[in-house]
């Protein structure tokens, strides 16, 4: 089955707790951020093929954080999973929360070890939508947050701030309705400074411009 | 003549000599003045003159006697007496053609005859330009341009000078690369490289590492020094260092044994140019340790490690946890020197405390928290240290000193192999010392693009090219031979008898060698078989070879230097239309050795499977480099890693690096 992916990083130390991994992040985004300047070149590949890799790199390396943009967007992506989870990797799912569906459908097979959901805006329609420019992105987002408080796996809530449009002192809000929902384990926020245009910051990597900080230290 | 013949002159150069009137004499008929006159005047001089004049004052005193006797003739002698000289002795000396003649009969042993016409034809030469002062290094460079004139080539290279441009040099000390003593080492080092390529190596060799056919690493060094050395301290434990003239006691105290370990390295600086290693040096020193409280175990590791960083050069020190198992029954050597039997074994709990006190200072970095980029530690991760108490913090402490941007080594050594630091040593050498005299290495991807796709060509210039490389590293013996009867290598003098000494020879750019002749890189399945042949062909052309003397010729990944790119670039001078650079590398450099190239999209498992196939042929050492993109890596991450390289690669000695060969 066809996938596109912008890069896969064949050692990372800090995207799977205490673990070796690899880091794919897959092609497919339903947002327009309004510091988004593209993510390079595409490469097209098949489930197959990049399932065959990480099973070559398994020796050394048996972790792999799926993430994209939005991994979700391709149907390839749930067939990659499925193989990945058959050759006994250890998967971290990182997503945009945009396709509850298939969301709902990798937890149900316990295809997953770890999800990591990166918010991008505060959570109402109209914030969210001034950082993503995508109307529906917070419905989706909030019946993602619901599939993940009823999952017994490892869940987790990131952020990435863009300020002014989602800024530090959401966060108090934002945490505590993700809090609300059952979700303890609210991981660290990626700071993105909108007046550093480049590169956007790839689901399931540390922020380009300041590390990540425990979001309770916020 | 009676009294003149008592007169003392004193010469530009402030030396003095006895007057004698035949020089006056002689200086006006090489001006052109008829010789009765000359006699004349030398007679008169002679009456004019005191004890204590200068030469300058003889040539005016002439030169008056002269207006009064033929004011025409002195005119000559005063334009032909006008041009002088600014020596390499700092002094200002009237021009004298009898000094060309005399050094060019000394420096090059051309016959007089030849000599006396060279330097004529100079200073014609030099004359027609009509300078009032001349320079001694202008004097050199015309002289050399007749002698070439003449035919005279060998004469040129010994008559010629060594140096750099003013261009050159005024960039170093503006610039001040460093500081003022690293600008006083590289102007050194330019003068030595140059009367190395000039006078030390035969031609064949200069032009090839000049052409690039292959490089000689440590130039400046080859007629000096050898290149690394992988000490055992025990003999120092023993019986002290001698630094020149001073002769230090066999330690006493832990804080004595750390400064012997320290004197060694600063002692062997002069004998050895690239790196130096304190082999099992936790081991060596815990008897030392015996009652001391953790606090001054640290507090010694941390004297121990700045006086290291501060001694300058490259060094290493080599870390176990604990006693290896093959070191157990080994005799320690106790406080004053003393041997009665007791093995290191009964010293395992100090050799561990050291171990990872030292671990704990690296991991800390210096005072501002600056990570220590020397000395550079080799961690040795044995099996047989899985599950001890302690092991874990100290692993932490490593990869935590790892991954703060220094480059340490790792190595996961199998049971019963014999090493010195990262030279993996034969059964049965002499051993665990071992000194890396030279490296000399290849240049695989010019082989490529000179054979023009025919695979025979390309082993025939392979067999060729090692053979070249041989030859400079049997030169090199032979010179430190000479060097060590000579006394000059006192530190390398001491471990002759006792070390591995080895000759390697390098290479640089498999990776693009393939791509050159193949049109497939190292890491593709189809380039494999071919990877194995090339280096399987200089392994056993090496390995074959009789030793050189008692140093035997070894395979080595050398990659402190940066051949990679040297040759690249004088590659892309030459063969730029084939240059074979991997898609996507901006700087034409080629990919070290035989790794992987560092962006090639494969897993880290394969990479290492791939470079680890060669690991075990480079008995002269080898390592891979595992790049991290992340500005912090996170430490349990390396540390299982490690584990993981160290349980199920082939890989010997690997290090985590945030920068990648080439971009
Ligand atoms: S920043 Fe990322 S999520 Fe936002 S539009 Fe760009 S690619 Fe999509």
């Amino acid at each position: 089955m066809r996938l596109e992916y912008y890069r896969i990083e064949y050692l990372s130390t800090g995207c799977f707790s205490g673990l070796p991994c690899s880091v794919l992040r897959l092609s497919g985004c339903p947002y327009s951020c309004f510091y988004c300047a593209g993510v390079g070149e595409v490469s097209r590949t098949t489930a197959e093929s990049l399932a065959e890799q990480f099973r070559e790199g398994a020796a050394l390396v048996d972790a792999v954080v799926v993430g994209g943009c939005e991994p979700l967007m391709q149907r390839g992506t749930l067939r990659l999973l499925e193989l990945l989870h058959g050759d006994g990797l250890r998967i971290k799912l990182c997503t945009s929360g945009h396709r509850p569906g298939a969301l709902e459908k990798v937890v149900a097979s316990e295809l997953v070890e770890e999800v990591e959901l990166c918010l991008r805006g505060p959570l109402d329609s109209e914030g969210y939508f001034r950082v993503t420019g995508c109307e529906e992105a917070v419905d989706r987002v909030f019946e993602s947050l619901e599939v993940l408080s009823s999952w017994r796996g490892h869940s987790r809530v990131t952020a990435i701030l863009a300020p002014p449009h989602f800024a530090v002192q959401d966060l108090r809000e934002v945490l505590h309705m993700v809090r609300r929902l059952g979700i303890e384990n609210t991981g660290a926020v990626h700071w993105w400074d909108a007046s550093h245009p480049g590169v956007a910051p790839a689901l399931g990597e540390a922020a380009p411009v300041q590390r990540a900080v425990p979001w309770e230290v916020v | 003549m009676g009294v003149t013949s008592r007169i003392k002159v004193v010469k530009a150069s402030g030396e003095m000599e006895v007057f004698d009137p035949n020089m006056v004499t002689s200086d006006c008929l090489d001006a052109g003045v008829d010789f009765w006159t000359a006699v004349e005047v030398a007679q008169e001089v002679a009456k004019r003159i005191r004890d204590g004049i200068s030469t300058r004052e003889i040539q005016q005193e002439t030169l008056r006697v002269l207006y009064a006797l033929n004011p025409e003739a002195a005119e000559r002698y005063k334009r032909y007496h006008s041009m002088y000289v600014r020596t390499s002795r700092n002094t200002i000396e009237a021009f004298d053609r009898k000094k060309i003649v005399e050094s060019l009969i000394l420096e090059t042993s051309l016959p007089r005859e030849i000599a006396e016409n060279i330097a004529r034809e100079a200073e014609g030469e030099l004359r027609r330009l009509k300078l009032e002062f001349i320079s001694a290094p202008l004097i050199r460079e015309v002289v050399n341009v007749k002698l070439l004139e003449h035919g005279f080539e060998e004469a040129r290279a010994n008559y010629t000078r060594l140096g750099m441009p003013v261009y050159d040099a005024s960039r170093l000390v503006d610039g001040m690369a460093g500081d003022a003593e690293q600008v006083h080492r590289s102007m050194a080092a330019n003068v030595l490289k140059e009367y190395v390529l000039l006078k030390v190596l035969p031609l064949a060799l200069a032009d090839a590492h000049m052409k690039g056919d292959l490089h000689i690493h440590a130039l400046d060094s080859f007629a000096t020094k050898a290149s690394s050395f992988v000490h055992d301290l025990r003999p120092f434990l023993i019986a002290g260092v001698r630094d020149g003239g001073v002769a230090t006691p066999p330690p006493e105290s832990a804080v004595e044994a750390v400064l012997t370990a320290v004197n060694l390295l600063r002692h062997g600086a002069g004998s050895f140019s690239t790196s130096q290693c304190l082999e099992h040096l936790n081991v060596y020193l815990a008897p030392y340790l015996r009652g001391l409280e953790e606090g001054e175990v640290e507090r010694l590791a941390r004297m121990l490690l700045y006086q290291l960083a501060q001694l300058g050069g490259r060094c290493e020190v080599c870390l176990e946890y604990g006693v290896p198992s093959s070191m157990s029954s080994m005799e320690a050597v106790l406080p004053g020197g003393e041997m009665d039997g007791t093995t290191y074994s009964e010293f395992e709990e100090e050799a561990c405390s050291l171990a990872t006190a030292i671990a704990r200072s690296f991991a800390s970095g210096d005072y501002l928290g600056r990570p220590f980029a020397s000395p550079g530690v080799h961690f040795r991760l044995r099996e047989e240290y899985e599950g001890k108490e302690g092991y874990l913090s100290f692993l932490e402490l490593a990869h935590t000193a790892a991954a703060s941007g220094a480059e340490h080594l790792f190595s996961a050594p199998p049971p019963g192999e014999s090493a010195a630091g990262s030279h993996i040593l034969e059964e049965g050498t002499k051993g665990p010392t071992a000194g890396m005299l030279q490296v000399v290495t290849l240049n695989l991807p010019r082989i490529a693009y000179q054979s023009d796709g025919s695979d025979r060509r390309l082993f025939e210039l392979l067999e060729e090219r090692v053979k070249l490389s041989m030859e400079a590293l049997a030169l090199k013996r032979e010179l430190l031979s000479r060097r060590v009867a000579a006394g000059m290598l006192p530190v390398l003098e001491e471990c002759y008898g006792s070390a591995s000494l080895l000759l390697g020879v390098g290479y640089v750019g498999l990776n693009e060698m393939l791509l050159a002749h193949l049109g497939a890189e190292l890491h593709r399945e189809e380039a494999m078989g071919f990877a194995k042949r090339v280096m399987g062909h200089m392994r056993g052309i090496v390995e074959q070879a009789a030793p050189a003397g008692e140093a035997e010729f070894v395979l080595v990944q050398a990659t402190e230097e940066a051949p990679h790119r040297r040759l690249a670039r004088l590659d892309h001078g030459i063969f730029a239309h084939r240059i074979a650079l991997p898609p996507g590398r901006e700087e034409v450099c080629y990919t070290p050795a035989s790794w992987v190239r560092e962006d090639a999209e494969l897993p880290l498992a394969r990479r290492l499977e791939i470079e680890g196939e060669f690991h075990a042929l480079c008995r002269g050492g080898a390592v891979s480099v595992i790049t991290l993109r992340e500005e912090m890596p996170e430490v349990p991450a390396l540390m299982e890693l490690s584990r993981r390289i160290s349980r199920s690669s082939r890989v010997r000695f690997w290090k985590f690096s945030g920068r990648g060969g080439c971009s």
